[in-house]
């Protein structure tokens, strides 16, 4: 007899297009595909079939399970294979799904977890990859994340398959090269003899590069369609004279994203001027710790960069404007700071300033909020407050003490903070009273250096702070011991119970029987 | 001190007394009081839910009255998590399967965003990492391709790698 009450297949397409919608599309093809004719006809429309991630989610990178890779390859993907337009793939399924059948329509590909070597061989001239796909192709994703050779190899293996890509891949509009910013892996230098890489179909670009040599490189106008592109840079290295002098406006490019990851110091010279070579500029973002004669303020923003972009929508930014003491005599306030950027009255800017003259330096921050960024580096207890919620990885500097509410605010700012840094060298003026326990409930790294022990033992006491399981803790060896009166207290032995991995760089003189018997789950280091 | 409360009728006729703020968490029952000008003195008809439906879905808007606004949806291609189902609702979930499906209709038709949300995401849990055959069986779904359509698309499928 048949069932009275509601059944799946009794849903309106409406209803299962939302529960479907839920999960990734290859479990929606793997589980639904052929069950019947109407699933069968909604599992195959494009929501479902355009866009094809072959692992277990994008953060995880881990394969699928073989018994669903061989359904994909033996029918799922000759069935679906001409509405296929992406296919995000890792290492160990990536020749069996590309050689399985032909993908007529794909036009995008993105090749996650590489080892250097492998990614060297799939781009050369006669891999299989630049054979089939070399005239349809228009994006390409690609990110190495180990190397087996010398790590010096690894800018050589990256430039050749940079100049690979523009070579061989003559329709190539979209190229990420750096999908995860914080990887060394995909590093491009291109040094006194650069390739003569050319592109006029190349409309955004995603790379890590060296210097702003590489920058001034990748902008000289050989890609001149370029309409997007984000850039980071690792090191401060000035750029030579000849590369300077490039003056070539770059009217085609709308959005522009530049993210430091050392101290800027050309902010004058060197960016301003290469910011007005981009008059026609929609979009911009800059992410720096500059080091300059001057604070960067929303007047100078607007003389330098807002005055010259007359097309400019969006203005994200976090900038950090470094000052020796000794180079300032009247230091503005944090209210003379904000009321210079009265005049952008379509965003909410934060700004923030510190002294910190053991350092010799004043830091005046600024930002635009919503905070998009992931990191927030150098929180003092003038820190404004706010909600940041994509940040994971933060730093607390100062030379005045965290206190118990300091700790408090911060967990509530940061509810997602997985990666914490303490730098303070002032004791605490209120650490024997008793306060609400404070969690931190995502934290995996913890590292705690050259730091008054008050801050060890505001993390490692189990009253005051909750840990959660599988941290790794990076901490000065003394201090430790100090803190864990030589590894024997009861109010820090929960919490090191639930250490992971523990770096205190040993030495042969240290007592490892009772570090690991008070670290009993913990790897040392 | 309880707030006001408004009249609902089930499609089978019992009439509930519902706090006018746990009512209002359905769209659709917020439009009619707001829009249409309905007081609180007239009973407002559900004509497409019945009453042991309309009790659970009173029981998870009472429980959920205070959670804060759901975002929007993202675009398609971020990560989709189906692990996030709250321990309670987990436990309120514990039906058959027709209720399941009841409810998500009843929470449609209410347009009751959250509750919407769990449920399906309860049903595509239990769809997850299934064979088509475990699917049909697990949801009472006939296989309704003929051999011979089942033997064609086998034949496309070859011809298409063939060519």
């Amino acid at each position: 007899m048949e069932s009275l009450s509601i059944q799946l297949n009794d849903l309106p397409n409406e209803i299962l297009l939302i529960i479907l919608k839920k999960l990734p599309n290859i479990d929606v093809l793997y589980s639904l595909i052929g069950v019947n004719k109407r699933l069968d006809t909604i599992v195959q429309d494009s929501i479902f079939t355009r866009y094809l991630t072959f692992m277990t989610s994008c953060n995880d990178l881990s394969p699928i399970a073989e018994p669903i890779l061989n359904q994909f390859c033996a029918e799922i993907l000759p069935k679906i294979r001409h509405k296929i337009l992406w296919l995000n793939l890792e290492p160990s399924s990536m020749d069996r799904i590309l050689l399985s059948t032909n993908y007529p329509n794909l036009c995008g590909l993105a090749l996650y977890n590489l080892i250097s070597e492998r990614a060297r061989e799939l781009f050369s001239n006669k891999s299989y990859l630049i054979r089939i796909f070399k005239n349809q192709l228009s994006s390409i994703v690609i990110h190495i994340n180990k190397c087996q050779e010398s790590t010096s190899s690894i800018k050589d293996t990256n430039i050749f398959i940079f100049t690979q890509i523009f070579t061989m891949f003559k329709n190539l509009q979209y190229l990420n090269f750096s999908p995860f910013n914080g990887s060394n892996y995909h590093r491009l230098t291109f040094g006194v003899s650069p390739p003569n890489i050319l592109s006029s179909t190349l409309l955004q670009l995603r790379v890590v590069i060296d210097s702003y040599e590489d920058c001034l490189y990748l902008l000289d106008g050989r890609f001149n369609q370029l309409n997007t592109i984000y850039v980071t840079i690792c090191l401060s290295k000035v750029p030579t004279l000849s590369v300077i002098n490039n003056k070539k406006k770059l009217p085609n490019l709308k959005c522009f994203q530049l993210t430091h990851r050392s101290i800027l110091s050309v902010y004058n010279n060197i960016l301003i001027p290469l910011l007005h070579r981009m008059s026609n500029l929609e979009e911009l973002g800059l992410y720096f710790d500059s080091f300059n004669a001057e604070i960067i303020d929303g007047y100078n923003l607007e003389e330098n960069i807002l005055n010259h972009m007359t097309k400019l929508k969006n203005f994200q930014f976090n900038i950090r404007s470094i000052i020796p003491f000794n180079n300032q005599v009247n230091l503005p306030s944090n209210n003379a700071i904000q009321n210079t950027f009265k005049n952008f009255k379509n965003s909410k800017i934060i700004s923030c300033i510190d002294c910190l003259p053991k350092e010799n330096q004043f830091h005046c921050h600024i930002y635009s909020y919503p905070y998009e960024l992931i990191y927030y580096n150098y929180i003092t207890n003038n820190f404004r407050g706010g909600l940041f919620k994509h940040v994971y990885k933060i730093s607390l500097v100062d030379e005045l003490p965290f206190e118990h509410e300091f700790f408090l605010q911060i967990t509530k700012s940061f509810p997602f903070v997985s990666e914490l840094r303490i730098h303070n060298q002032e004791p605490q003026k209120n650490n024997k009273q008793q306060y609400s326990i404070i969690e931190y409930p995502h934290l995996t790294k913890l590292a705690i250096v050259q730091s008054h022990e008050n801050y060890l033992e505001q993390f490692l006491n189990n009253s005051k702070m909750y840990l959660s399981n599988n941290i790794y803790l990076f901490v000065d060896y003394n201090s430790l011991q100090r803190v864990t009166d030589n590894f024997t207290s009861d109010t820090t032995r929960m919490n090191c119970t639930k250490i992971k991995c523990l770096n205190i760089n040993i030495q042969p003189e240290l007592s490892l029987d009772l570090i690991k018997d008070y670290f009993p789950h913990a790897e040392l280091r | 001190m309880a707030g006001h409360k408004i009249k609902l009728q089930s499609n089978d006729g019992d009439i509930f007394d519902v706090e006018v703020e746990i009512a209002k968490l359905s769209i659709t029952i917020k439009t009619m009081l707001e829009d249409l000008s309905m007081n609180e003195e007239e009973i407002i008809p559900l004509p497409n839910i019945n009453s042991a439906i309309f009790k659970k879905v009173i029981q998870w808007t009472t429980h959920h009255k205070d959670d804060p606004p759901l975002p929007p949806e993202d675009d398609e291609n971020r990560e989709k998590n189906t692990n996030d189902i709250s321990s309670w609702d987990q436990e309120f979930l514990k039906v058959d399967q027709g209720t399941l499906f009841e409810l998500i209709l009843a929470a449609n038709y209410l347009d009751i965003k959250g509750l919407l949300d769990v449920t399906c995401t309860s049903v595509a849990n239990m769809i997850k990492g299934k064979t088509s055959e475990e699917i049909r069986q697990t949801f009472n779904i006939k296989n309704d391709f003929t051999p011979q359509e089942e033997e064609q698309i086998k034949k496309e499928n070859e011809w298409c790698e063939n060519k």
